[in-house]
């Protein structure tokens, strides 16, 4: 009975082209467009030479230091500005306003730095002046304390690098691979309509073949319990698939312990179809609406683990850690994070226990109300 | 006008998932416009680094005047010592800049000795390379200070001034108009989505109920023209898009107006307008999807599809600046890039003369073409669907489903 009801039911599975085109198809072309429009997140917020001018008059040529310091972070390959020269400020104002330049320096009595809006480009800008300004005027300061330290001029003017860059992990932090993790906890999420399948074919007021089955002389609970496995089943070959996409077709790197990565969403997609099952055990709701629920729940919980923006399941930690714990799709999120992030196993553990516990409850409120239902008076 | 009120009807019975539709959307584009402000809104004088100090040394004037320093220019995100919080923290980018400080580094720096603060930039940001900047100007100044000056808290009290000498910073404005704030920008970007989301939805409900085979049939034999029962749907079809459109207007000017107090009119009439181009825009696009949309999944795959795969393109949810060249040459080909476009350079607009407006209209009239086009094939498919024996294909509505 086990292999006639659960073979079935996957070939059912793979034959419904609407849940393939859910299940494999939307993941796929998702990911790719993924792949496509992060491409260049993780160089996004890098600091690019910045388009700079100055208005290259008298006052700027006399001041000999300031024309050193400019030209000195103006020039090689780490330099900070692409330096632009302006006879007068008219020039300088058409080339800003055109966007050409992110802003202008004149110089003279007071350094001032003309820009057209904000930024970190113009923050960056004007860190620069205000460090040649107050290095300056520190060293008048310290010259006028002790007039002997004007022998040490040079070594007053020279900065010191006192920062060292270190990371905390073997993994380099990544934006785009969190949108990757969200992505696979929302078609884990997603198995919720293979549970939504299982048990409606199994209720006799929602489909004909409910009816047919319910007068069966299969127990409900072997049959259901059958049925959703083949769910499971075609779920979780659904995630295989598109894991493989992702890894060898995209080259993403999800680190080196894939096996736990597929145990992830294998626990997760069985959370999704218990899921879909739990919703879809009410028989007075019509097949619709249980669709609505199942892709508003699935779309706030891929929200908040971070599907739209990628530091939001961090963001819901810090301020309602509640909300974080009891999300499923921010616990997935947070098995693969763990996986990629860290070096030992005590947090991803501790995230597939609570699936695994959200799971348990699911279905045990799922069988509850399956065993109490009786179809007398429809 | 019974074909209409028909229509009505339908739209009537939707309106539950429809208004489910729109309040989850649209708490969604609410969080979204809140939480992209941070990265839009920069002042001058007020980029804000986050970062985070941990002090492993003794408690120090030097590193209490270093936080000093860093709260005029950033915001302290408060951490642990702990590596997973500080591993938490910088893959999520919750801080842009760890620093901190080894046990023993007062004395090191003060006795002349090789004193080293590490640092964790989150990502290799621009943001860190401030932060950075900012901590070694402030341990470059105290290092020109302490040959001369023993007392420590003094040291620091002179470098905590000489630190407040700034630069002028001037702002030019070449238009007339305050800039648009970046949460309206971000909200108006949003509009494309879920307005493209609730059109399909309601749209495709719509011909749906009309594409059921025996429906079909009894309104082939009726003495109404086709094209006359046509017209009134795509009539009620407009008025429901032209609804949606001014409810999320309406929305987004309760909760954004006060921020566009400052801001020229007719920046505001342009922005208006090109949302309700792309409401038309995403009617064209509904139009041609519910053609394809026999039954209730179908319905959400489409929406959720075409809304998310359209909006990623056109650069929605992530600004075009970050989307690569590649991906930018596709999404010149796709409708919503040019709305971003248009609401782009209507915010960039610097004045109103025929030039600076041109590639402002240029962008409208792309996304008016690409109406017309959508509209035309979705006639052009449905005609041809209709003379075939697909029109008679099986169609679930909500009853059968």
């Amino acid at each position: 009975m086990f292999w006639n009801i659960y073979g079935k039911r996957v070939i059912a599975g793979i034959r419904d082209k609407e849940t393939m085109i859910w299940t494999w198809i939307f993941p796929i072309m998702l990911a790719t467009l993924f792949y496509f429009a992060f491409a260049g997140l993780d160089a996004a917020g890098m600091l690019k030479v910045i388009p700079m001018g100055v208005v290259d008059n008298e006052q700027y040529r006399q001041d000999a230091s300031f024309v050193s310091a400019l030209e000195s972070v103006s020039t090689g390959e780490d330099r900070l500005f692409d330096l632009r020269y302006f006879p007068d400020v008219n020039g300088a104002d058409a080339a800003l306003e055109s966007g050409e330049i992110d802003g202008y320096i004149i110089a003279g009595g007071a350094l001032s730095l003309i820009v057209k809006s904000d930024g970190l480009n113009q923050t960056i800008a004007k860190s620069f002046l205000d460090s040649y300004l107050q290095t300056k005027n520190s060293v008048e300061a310290v010259i006028t304390r002790d007039l002997s330290q004007l022998g040490n001029l040079e070594e007053l003017l020279s900065r010191v690098n006192y920062t060292e860059k270190i990371s905390l992990s073997d993994n380099p932090v990544s934006a785009k691979i969190g949108y990757f993790y969200s992505m696979l906890a929302m078609i884990c999420m997603y198995g919720c309509f293979q549970g939504l399948v299982s048990v409606s074919y199994l209720q006799a007021n929602i489909s004909a073949l409910g009816a047919r089955r319910t007068m069966s002389p299969v127990g409900r609970f072997r049959m259901v319990t059958y049925d959703l496995l083949g769910g499971m089943t075609v779920h979780y070959l659904s995630l295989l698939f598109c894991v493989a996409y992702i890894i060898f077709v995209l080259g993403i790197d999800f680190g080196s312990k894939l096996g736990m990565v597929l145990l992830t969403c294998f626990v997760g997609s069985v959370l999704g179809v218990a899921f879909g099952a739990m919703v879809s055990v009410n028989p007075k709701i019509k097949e619709q609406a249980k669709t609505a629920i199942l892709i508003t729940v699935n779309m706030i919980c891929v929200f908040l683990s971070g599907l739209m923006i990628g530091n939001m399941n961090y963001i819901v930690m810090q301020n309602v850690p509640i909300a974080a714990w009891l999300n499923p799709a921010s616990r997935i999120v947070d098995a693969f994070y763990c996986l990629y992030y860290y070096d030992n196993y005590e947090r991803f553990f501790l995230n597939i226990g609570i699936i695994s516990a959200m799971t348990v409850v699911l279905l045990v409120i799922t069988s509850f109300f399956i065993g109490r239902q009786r179809y007398e008076s429809i | 006008m019974k074909v209409f009120s028909t229509c009505v009807t339908i739209i009537k019975r939707h309106a539950g998932s429809f208004l489910l539709y729109f309040a989850v959307f649209l708490a969604l584009q609410l969080v979204m416009s809140r939480v992209y402000i941070d990265e839009t809104n920069f002042d001058i004088s007020s980029v804000k680094p986050n970062f985070t100090v941990i002090n492993r040394d003794v408690d120090s004037p030097l590193s209490v005047g270093l936080t000093e320093y860093l709260n005029r220019h950033g915001v302290a995100v408060e951490l642990e010592d702990d590596k997973r919080a500080l591993q938490d923290a910088a893959f999520y980018q919750a801080t842009d800049f760890i620093i901190i400080l080894p046990k023993g580094f007062n004395e090191t720096f003060f006795n002349g000795g090789d004193a080293v603060i590490e640092t964790v930039l989150t990502v290799e940001s621009a943001k860190g390379y401030y932060a950075d900047r900012l901590v070694n100007q402030y341990f470059n100044l105290a290092r020109l200070y302490k040959e001369t000056v023993e007392d420590e808290k003094a040291l620091v009290n002179l470098v905590l001034s000489d630190l407040m000498a700034e630069a002028q910073v001037e702002m030019k404005r070449f238009g007339a108009s305050a800039p648009i704030n970046g949460q309206v920008h971000v909200y108006m970007r949003m509009v494309s989505y879920i307005i493209l989301v609730l059109i399909i939805v309601s749209v495709s409900n719509i011909t749906k109920a009309f594409r059921r085979p025996d429906v079909r049939m009894r309104n082939l034999c009726s003495p109404m023209k086709p094209r006359s029962q046509s017209f009134q749907q795509i009539l009620c079809s407009l008025l429901v898009s032209i609804a949606a459109w001014a409810l999320i207007i309406l929305q987004g000017l309760l909760f954004y107006g006060s921020l566009l107090g400052d801001t020229d009119g007719r920046i505001i009439a342009l922005m208006l307008l090109t949302s309700f181009i792309v409401t038309l825009l995403s009617l064209s696009i509904a139009t041609l999807a519910s053609v394809f949309i026999t039954s209730p999944n179908a319905q959400n795959a489409a929406a959720n599809f075409l809304a998310l795969a359209l909006s990623f393109l056109g650069g929605v949810f992530v600004p075009l600046e970050m989307l690569g060249d590649g991906v930018l040459k596709v999404s010149r080909l796709t409708p919503m890039y040019w709305y971003t476009v248009t609401l782009d350079n209507i915010v960039s607009l610097t004045s109103f003369s025929a030039e600076s407006l041109s590639p402002v209209w240029q962008a409208m009239l792309i996304q008016l073409a690409f109406m017309a086009a959508f509209f035309c094939v979705a006639l052009v498919i449905g005609k041809h669907l209709n003379q075939s024996e697909r029109a008679f294909r099986s169609t679930k509505t909500e009853l059968e489903a």
